[in-house]
Order: C-alpha cells, then structure tokens, then sequence
C-alpha cells in the first residue's frame, strides 16, 4: 500500500513525519493520520481479529463510528483505529490475538469450532455440569476479550473532565445540513453549540469535492458564535440532556431546541466471506483516499445497490485508484449519470449484478460478481471471478436515527425509498438531512430550515425570519426524494458450500446464527438481539441493525415494516466507563477540628456524609480513659437547630411527645420526635436560651431531615417562629470523665461547680476567651460537658482544653469509644437500636412520652392506641457470659425460631464482659430472662438487662 | 455575653480571630493578579460577614429600603454600600458584608429597623455557617461549569444574579458579583471538599489559587467574559 499523490482534501500534512509503533514496529505516519489511515499506508490490512472466531479484520467504515479495527493503545483497550490521531511515540497494540496478530492460535474457533459455538452457545454447550461454569467462563473470558486493562486498580485511573454546558440550540452532527443548521440559528441570535463525532466538521462531504464548501461552512458558523465540539460523539439524549463525549471531557449539554443532523449510515453488503480484509465500505475507502491520501487498494472492485456506490467509484478512480468492474445491483444502473461518467472512464459497469463471495487467506484477493435471483443465490452461469485486493460495498443508507428515537420519534418503513425513516419529532427537536430522509442535495436548505425552525421555536427572529422559514420548507417539500436503491438480498450466494456471511462484524453474528434464532422461537427482532447479540458490539448496530432486520425478515417471510428496528437505546457511541463514573472526589463534610484529628493520629471513617474520628488507635483505652480520667469527642456533627419567636415553645410542643415550652431559659431537656404513627424518627437535646429561643440538637444523620420536619410544620401551622439550621458553623466537643470538670474549669471563668453547674443547664461562658454554650449532659455516663461554639473557634477551644487536660489525664476518644461507653448505660442510639417500627413504648422510652400534656402532638393518636396494650418487642441490655460478641443483626431465638434481632453489641473493658442491646419478645423483657442467640452459624446464651450496666441509678451523671 | 454569642465567628478585640475552615488549604495562595487576568484565580471568602434576616416579606422588604439595597427580584441580589442583598425566599434573606464586619452590619439593620423594638425580625450572625470561593478571571464560569450544571451565562445570568442550587453535588448558592467575579457559598462542613473540586477543575484550566486581595474589585469596569 502506498500513499497517493496529493488530494485536494486532504487533512493530512505531509511536511510532518511522525511514527509510533504497532506491535513492537516503527510504522511511519503524517500529522493528521488516525491509526487506521496510518497502518493501511504502511501495507497492514489485518488489524484486529474478531471477537468470537479470532477472524482477521481490517477496517470497514474508514470513519469514526467504525468499529471492526479495534485496537490496544497503551493501557487503553477497545481503541477505534479510524479515530484515533497518531502522535509521536504513540503505542499501539493489536488486541485478541495470540501470539500475534497474524497467526493467531484461537482462530482454530473459526475453522474447526463451529458445532461447538452456534448462537447461544454459552446457554447450551457450557451448561453442563453447571458446576463447571466458573471454570468455561474464565476461559471464555480470557478468548473472547477485547483488549485489556491494567492489572491494578490504581493503575485504571481515568481523569475524565466533566463540563456543564447550556445552550439554545444543541445541533448534532456537522455535515452540510449540521452546519447550516448551526449557522443559521446562531445568526438569528442563538447560543448554539454543534458537536460531531469526526476530528472535523464536514461530514460526507469531505471526501465527495465540496470539501472547501464545508470547510467554509465551518468557518461561517465558528465566527457565528456556534462552539463547534470536533471528534465529539453524542452519547445519547436523556430527557434533554445529551452527554458528548471529547477525548478526556465528557460534556453534559442542556440545550432547549435540538436539530439532529447525524446524516445516513452506508450498509455493507452480506456475502460469504464478507469480512475479509480489504473489504471496505465504498464511501470509507473514498475517505481514506481523499482525507488521508491513502490507497486502500491498488485494483478496486465496487459493489452497490445505489448512486453513493457509483460516486465512491468514482472518486477512487479520481484519486489513480484502478477500478476492476463496478457492480450495481439496479437493472437500469446504467442509466444512472454517475454510472455514464465511469463508462465513460473506461470503467466496466455491471448492472444487476452484486457479489456473492470473496476469496483470500488472510485479505481480500478475488470476488464473484453474479446476477442473482429473489433469494439471493447466483443465477446458473452468471458468476465472474475477478481478481482485486480492494472491494468497496454500499449496502444502501440507513438514517443514523437513533438520538432522534432515543428523543421519542417513531421509526417506520419507507417503502418508497426503502429506509427507515424518523417520523413525528418530539416538541423541540428537529431534524435536517440525510437522518430525516431529505436528499443530499437539499442538506444545506434542510439544515437552513432546521437552524431557522429551532431558533424560531426559542422566540428569535421576527416575521420575516418565519416568512423565511415557511419559504424553506415549501422548497424542502418540493425537492426531488432521495435516490432509489435496489431491494437488497438478506444474503447473496453462490449456492455453495463454505464460508461465513457475516451479519454483524462485531460481534461475529452470522447470517446462519440468526436464522438459527428465529427457528428456535427467537423471531421478533428484540428477541433475536438478545439471543444472538446482534447489533450489541461496539458500533451499536450501526453496521447490523439493517443487515439481521433483512435476515429476519427473509427468513420469516414477512416485510421489513413487520420485523421493525430495535429500540434505539444510549449509548449511541462507545465510551469506557471510566468516562462516565465522575471524579474521584467524594462530597465529604469536615468538622472544623478534624484537621486536628489527622494530627492525632485518627482513624477517619465515614459517618453519614461526615468523615469522623473512628478511633484514635486503641478505642478500649479511650473509652477507659473516660471512665477514669477525662476524654473529649468532637461532636460538631450533631444536628444543631435555632429556633425563635413567640411560638417556638408551641411549635416544640406539638413536635415532641413530652412538654417543652415549660422549659426554663438555661434548661436542657431530651425528647424524641416522632413519626404520625408514633415511630421514633430521631432524639436530641432542647436548651431554651431565652424566653423565645430554643437551641435544639438532632441525631448526626438526622440533622437534614429534622431541619425538614421542623420547617414544614412551622409552615403548615403558620406559627410565628423562625428556623434556622447552624449545624455546619457550630463546632461541639463533649468533654467527659471523673476530671472533666476540673479541666474545664481550667480555661474557664464559669464556676464548674456542681452546685453552681448543675446536671441538665445550660450556661454561657467564655472558654479560651471564645464565647461558648456549655450543656451539661453526658451521653457516654460520665460527668460530662458540651462545650458548642462558632466553628472558626474551634481549634482554639480543643487546643485550650488539651493543653489545661494534660495535667489531668485528658485524651480525645472517637466514635467506637463511645458506643463502648454509651451502650455502658443502654443509651439509645437512634437508627442502630431502632428502626422505622420503634415507639417509644418498645424502646423503654415510656419516659419521654407526656399522654397528659394539654398539646396534641404528632404521633400522639397513635401512641394512645399503642399504650392501650404491651409492645411485642421490646429493646433490652443484654450481656453474654463467655465473652463472645455477637454481630449486630444477629438473631434472638426461641424454640430454635427468630423472634428479635441484636442491635448492638461491644466489649466493655470497664465491666469486662460482653454487652449489648437486642430487641426480644416482651416476655422475655425482664432482668435475668435469658436469650439464644443465633450468629454466624453457631447459638449461644445471653442475659437480659433494663438497667443500665453502669451507674444504673445516673449518680455518676449528677455528681 | 448574649445568648446567641456563641454562633459569631467574630467578636472583633474580645476573642481570638476567627479561622477559616479553609486556613490550611489557602496557606500557599499567591497574591498575584495574574491568574485572575489571563484564566482564573480562586480565593478563600470565607470569613465574609453574612447575616441571616428572617421577617414578614413586608417587613423585609422595608428592611432592605431602609438599608439602601434597590428592590431585588427573585434570583437577583442587589448591591449596596453594606454588601449584598440576597434575597433567599419573600421571608428570608443574606446579608453579605466584608469580612468582621457583621458586628457593624447588625447594627446597621438593628438602627435600619424602625419599629422600635416590635419588629418579628429576627437577625442571626450566619458567619460561621457558610465557606465561601470567589472565582474571578475569563475562564471562572467555565470552572464553574466543571461541577455545576446551574446556567450561568451571561444572558441567564447577568451580574448580580443570584442562583441557589446544586454546586459540586451540595447545597450552594451563586452571586455573580461582576462580570467575571462569581462567589460560591456553601455548608462551611463542606468547605475542603469544595475546595478540593475548585482547585480540582481551576487548576486543569491554568488557574490557581490566589488570596482575597488578589481579586478584581466588584465594582470593576465591565469586560467581555470569554465564550465558554
């Protein structure tokens, strides 16, 4: 293969030699190359073996949607060799083959695997024994790969940027009705951003001499305004927005007019033996020659059913390529002008005449040429064998609908021109060219009309751009139809034996497979996919959908309207996942100390959406130092709520089942919120601050929803009262332990006294000179104080308390710690020893529950109802002689059947055993009952408590 | 010391200053302007003095009259001698000041407030609530773009525009200060995260980070921004 001489549209440039390698090979390129056009220059036409029977494989489309070249590049796998730019240095690889790319071991599938792999092999030939499948699906993995990513998940990293972009018009696709689209809009005042999958705009038309038209075109929009997105594939639409995916930026475009101008996909021609290398649509063999100055043969023969097959020839022969014969299925093809022009070149043309095979070890080297009959075989006597090391096929047009689908349009059978065709568009979605049926030479009015339509539709342009707009779509409707095509045959043949014909490249779906599919009851075209895996590869059925709905249709003996398309479904083009799954960086919320906790060593876990000190390395030692010296926990996490005016007190009242407007200013008091069903949703502490504000704290988890909660009933009972939630600005440490008053009292003017401080008050104080709210409450059993301030405070009050501290023992514990010492005392924690079926009554919260107060409250009908009788359940203390800690989930068992569940479950190192709470039967709700326990396959005992373990009587609290 | 003392960051000469929940990240910022020139800069402004106001919508809006801020629409802000006016919802809104100034703004709006001690407004120091970055620069709204789907061009969102929404997968709230000058405000819980996706997607545009004074005034003669 050699380079041709100059073309004129040529986007290479040959005053730039580059090289990168291919399978260890220097192989010599221009700027401008793809990895595709680079290789067939150097001579290679294999350059890929297929997924299933490791057949060799060249390229086919010569264009970016094209996917029978995949390749290996670096750690990237599945690389389209047609789209791929060549830079220096670059390394490329062939990918499923072994050991190399032109001998390849596996191919043996191919020649001798054939009854062992028939469609649906993976349902039939590997499904016994099944216990073998582990085994069959490692070696089925490791053969029909496509390439390979690095071993190491580190190593798999993708930094995908992610931009959101919002525009007017959104235009797909920048062919001349594209770009028309996009420059007509934009000039009537739009924002208009175009994409295409190309590494340029232009479209067909690059490679059929209007290249400088286009190029032009391109210019014009540019200048325009419109962003013009090259080598930028739509991937879908989703609801209005359509992900484009370009190079290491996926962008996620909001637009509100769209104009599809995706233009026709060309079809290959199913033969035997159909996929040989060197076979090539007609319209990417012209691409290859006219972009990248490549030949792609030296003798050509072209197989069309239509004019784009003629021009192709024509171009080819332009370009110094020899043409062999042209073969045009059409009975009157030479009555066609292109067809006069190639005549007239001295250029055989055969009418009515297609092929039926081709011939070749490991690339194309002969075809047979035939006339055939209706189904397809060659007519007695009719065959010629001509020698060629290039065929060019164009199997017809099929409109790249899909995106249009994918927005809601229906596809129906146009008989006249033999296409599927989009039908009624979705409000604010318009369509231009070949995607909609208009002939190639109305893409410039089709995209003008389109452009004016969706700028219309946005409110731009006056009377005369709608007087404008009318005029474009009268010419439209008057323009002749797109040209006939020949009835294409499912599949041409000689009628002898040997040979696949392939219906999707792909995935290796044969026309035999298919067949196979409809006569094992798989005959409607969605479940034929599915068995078969047709139109599932890489090109999405781009190459396929057209060629099984012919196979079905055939083989069933109904019409291509009857068998239908697919459902059109996302992606439209591939993208590695890798694309789509985000930046790796987490939405983390940080308390204001937790630097500080990074520099004493924490353990950082996640907590909710908080990252949180787990532990500081050894979480019974902390929990010890609690019981014995002091320790201090951040607990900025707790939901924190300010709640004032005059009716803050009632609306307290009415969201809490005990009574909190008779709180004294300076008084803390617990309560539990509930559902209307009298479930417990969340708990926390209520401090009235003033006569009319109340400082409320919520679960961690439960922040956002209480927030909610609160503000929907101060809304729906209009009560004058203002909320606002501080949680993020207000920084809390929980200072606890025997020591913990005596350390506050080291950096605080407040008397720390008991008498003066007592247990359940709430003073205001400076600590460290920083204005503080100090709560006396102590949820982990210790004398204990929560010491709230403005965040940006923070670490000048942790830094105080551990430098007064550190006379006294003080060191910080985590949130393990603390379940340790918490469960100590058979403190509740919201969400772990509860679920959405708790009340208060189960929980041993009888407590918190005030039937007598004037209030309703929500939750209270059911919770009257709920008093009338003994809960089932109820959640108890429970220790386990032996030591053994069972996991929480564990089962409660009686008579050997579930009948509760455990909660939670430490080692305490203060009491020296195990503990934990358990939801049971009610009667086994009693100091003493003794439980089963069923973990992890093995039973054991337990003991039931409703006490707490420790200071059961809070004399510890109080003192 | 007032009951609600202990949410202000700020307590001017009587505390210690306040530390930005982003003080360890902004430790490197440069000063120079030249990010905020020629792509984009990002600063820390977090510390700017926010307050909370919550009343009746009449009574605000007398509120914002009385403090010189014109009447803003939904989804606008309005600039005045105190700062922003951010009007959240008829019943709520955002005052923003300079940074230690919240001690002056509440009493701005305590003297703006006319009803004599009857007022149902209710003025809270929200400070320390919200972090806040300040993008300036030609490419700021396109790094924007890199973690926020709001619509922030120039045609939908002309300066002043006030979008709150989703930015970077949080709750957040956008003022387009000037014509390349965005202020993101967000949960200060949230604030290295932020931070993080900022720098993140600024800095794969050639921006960098860069301390408060190195920020284009707001009032700075209107440029046209770069197409993004």
């Amino acid at each position: 293969m050699t380079r041709l001489r100059p073309q004129p549209a040529e986007r290479i440039d040959r005053s730039k030699p580059i090289s990168f390698s291919f399978d260890g090979k220097q192989v010599d390129a221009f700027e401008g190359d793809t990895i595709a056009s680079a290789l067939l220059a150097s001579g290679r036409k294999v350059m890929a073996r297929s997924f299933k029977y490791h057949r060799p494989r060249g390229e086919l489309g010569g264009a970016a949607g094209s996917g029978t070249a995949l390749v290996q590049v670096g750690d990237e796998p599945g690389v389209r060799a047609a789209a791929r730019l060549v830079v220096p240095g670059l390394r490329v690889e062939h990918q499923n083959a072994w050991p190399s790319l032109d001998f390849d071991v596996m191919r043996a599938t191919d020649k001798f695997g054939g009854p062992f792999t028939p469609v649906g092999f993976y349902y039939k030939t590997f499904i016994r024994p099944r216990r073998m499948w582990p085994v069959y699906e490692r070696v089925l993995r490791k053969a029909a790969g496509l390439g390979r990513l690095p071993a190491r998940q580190h190593e798999r990293l993708w930094e995908t940027e992610y931009r959101r972009r919002h525009c007017d018009v959104l235009v797909i696709g920048g062919g001349l009705a594209g770009l028309s689209a996009a420059l007509r809009a934009a000039r009537m005042g739009a924002d208009v951003v175009l994409c295409d999958e190309d590494v340029e705009p232009g479209g067909a038309l690059l490679a059929e001499g209007r290249h400088e038209h286009v190029r032009a075109r391109a210019d014009e929009a540019r200048a325009a305004g419109v962003e013009i997105l090259a080598g930028a594939p739509a991937l879908g639409y989703f609801d209005g927005l359509v992900p484009i995916w370009q190079g290491d930026t996926l962008h996620q475009v909001r637009a509100r007019q769209f104009v599809s101008a995706t233009g026709a996909l060309e079809q290959p021609l199913v033969f035997l033996d159909n996929d040989l290398p060197g076979i090539m649509l007609a319209g990417g063999a012209r691409r290859m020659a006219a972009l990248y100055g490549v030949a792609p043969g030296t003798t050509a023969v072209v197989a069309t059913v239509g004019d784009e097959g003629l021009e192709a020839a024509l171009g080819l022969h332009a370009a110094g390529i020899r043409i062999a014969a042209v073969a045009d299925l059409r009975p009157d093809a030479a009555a066609r002008p292109a067809a006069e022009r190639l005549v007239a070149a001295g250029v055989e043309l055969l009418p009515a005449t297609t092929v039926v095979r081709a011939r070749g070890n490991s690339a194309v080297e002969r075809v047979v040429l035939a006339r055939i009959d209706g189904a397809g075989r060659a007519l007695p006597g009719s065959a010629r064998e001509l020698h060629c090391d290039l065929l060019a096929v164009s199997g017809g047009l099929v409109p790249a609908s899909s995106l249009l689908l994918q927005a809601g349009a229906r596809s129906h059978h146009d008989a006249a021109t033999g296409r599927f065709l989009p039908g009624a568009l979705p409000p604010g979605v318009h369509a231009a060219g070949a995607v909609a049926g208009h002939p190639a030479g109305a893409a410039e009015l089709a995209g003008t009309a389109a452009g004016a339509s969706a700028a219309v539709a946005l409110g731009l342009g006056g009377q005369k751009a709608r007087r404008e707009l009318q005029e474009a779509r009268a010419l439209l409707d008057a323009c002749e139809p797109a040209a006939p095509q020949a009835p294409v045959p499912a599949c041409a043949h000689d009628g002898r034996g040997g040979g696949k014909a392939f219906v999707d490249l792909d995935e290796d779906v044969t026309v035999k497979d298919v067949r196979r599919a409809a006569d094992e009851g798989f005959d409607v075209i969605e479940l034929a996919k599915r068995y078969t895996t047709v139109t599932m590869g890489p090109t999405q059925g781009r190459y396929s959908q057209l060629p099984s709905v012919r196979v079905l249709a055939d083989h069933t003996g109904r019409s291509l309207a009857d068998v239908g398309l697919t459902t059109a479904r996302p992606p439209w083009s591939t993208v590695p996942l890798g694309a789509l799954a985000g930046r790796p960086i987490e939405a983390a919320k940080r308390s204001a100390l937790h630097a500080r906790h990074r520099e004493l060593g924490a353990t950082v876990r996640w907590a909710g959406d908080w990252r949180r000190a787990y532990d500081y390395g050894d979480p019974e030692a902390e929990a010890l130092a609690v019981q014995e010296t002091a320790g201090a926990i951040d607990v900025s996490t707790l939901g924190k709520l300010l709640l004032r005016g005059p009716d803050a007190g009632e609306l307290l009242d009415r969201l809490y089942p005990n009574r909190m407007s008779t709180l004294r200013p300076g008084r803390i008091r617990y309560g539990v919120l509930l559902s209307e069903m009298g479930r417990i949703t969340d708990d926390g502490t209520v401090c009235r601050l003033d006569d009319e504000t109340f400082y409320v704290t919520t679960t961690s988890a439960g922040a956002a929803a209480v927030e909610r909660w609160f503000s929907w009933w101060l809304t729906d009972w209009g009560l004058d009262a203002r909320l606002t939630d501080v949680t993020q600005g207000t920084a809390a440490i929980n200072l606890a332990g025997p020591k913990a008053r005596d350390v506050l009292a080291a950096v605080t003017p407040l008397d720390c006294s008991n008498a003066a401080f007592e247990y359940l008050e709430a003073k205001h104080a400076e600590v460290a000179g920083v204005p503080c709210l100090l709560l006396r409450i102590g949820f982990v059993g210790e004398v204990g104080y929560e010491i709230h301030c403005a965040a940006p405070q923070a670490q000048r009050v942790w830094d105080a308390l551990f430098e007064a501290g550190a006379a006294h023992g003080l060191r910080p514990f985590g949130l393990e710690p603390q379940r340790i010492l918490r469960l100590q005392k058979l403190h509740v924690l919201i969400g772990q020893d509860t679920d959405s079926e708790s009340t208060p009554y189960g929980a041993g919260m009888d407590w918190t529950v005030k039937l007598d107060k004037p209030q309703d409250f929500i939750g209270r009908w059911a919770l009257e109802h709920a008093a009338e009788r003994d809960p089932a359940h109820a959640l108890v203390g429970f220790s386990v002689p032996g030591g053994r800690i069972p996991h929480e989930g564990a089962v409660v068992t009686v008579g050997g059947m579930p009948a509760g569940q455990v909660t939670s479950a430490r080692r305490s190192p203060k009491l020296e055993q195990t503990i934990g709470m358990a939801w049971v039967p009610h009667e086994l709700a009693h100091d003493g009952a003794r439980l089963t326990i069923s973990d992890a396959g093995t039973s054991f005992d337990a003991v039931v408590t409703t006490k707490p373990f420790y200071d059961p009587e809070g004399a510890v609290l109080r003192s | 010391m007032s009951t609600l003392a202990f949410l202000r960051a700020d307590h001017g000469a009587t505390a210690p200053l306040p530390r930005s929940p982003l003080a360890a990240e902004t430790a490197a910022a440069g000063s120079s302007p030249a990010a905020c020139r020629d792509t984009v800069g990002w600063a820390d402004s977090s510390l700017l003095g926010k307050l909370e106001l919550q009343a009746p919508a009449d009574e605000l809006a007398g509120l914002r009259a009385a403090l010189g801020f014109e009447q803003a629409a939904a989804g606008v802000a309005a600039r005045g001698d105190a700062g922003w006016w951010c009007p959240l919802t008829p019943t709520r809104a955002l005052l923003l000041g300079a940074a230690g100034a919240t001690g002056a703004l509440a009493a701005l709006v305590d003297g703006a407030d006319g009803t004599a001690g009857q007022s149902a407004a209710r003025v809270l120091d929200v400070t320390a609530q919200f972090a806040a970055i300040t993008l300036a620069g030609p490419l700021a709204r396109e790094t924007i773009a890199r973690f926020c789907a709001l619509d922030l061009r120039p045609a939908h969102a002309p300066v002043a525009a006030l979008r709150p929404g989703s930015v970077a997968r949080m709750p957040g709230i956008v003022v387009r200060e000037a014509e390349e000058r965005y202020l993101l405000l967000f949960g200060a819980a949230y604030a290295s995260y932020a931070w993080e996706v900022v720098a993140d997607a600024g800095a794969r545009l050639g921006g960098a980070a860069v301390s408060e004074d190195a920020l284009p005034p707001i009032n700075a003669p209107k440029e046209v921004g770069s197409h993004a």
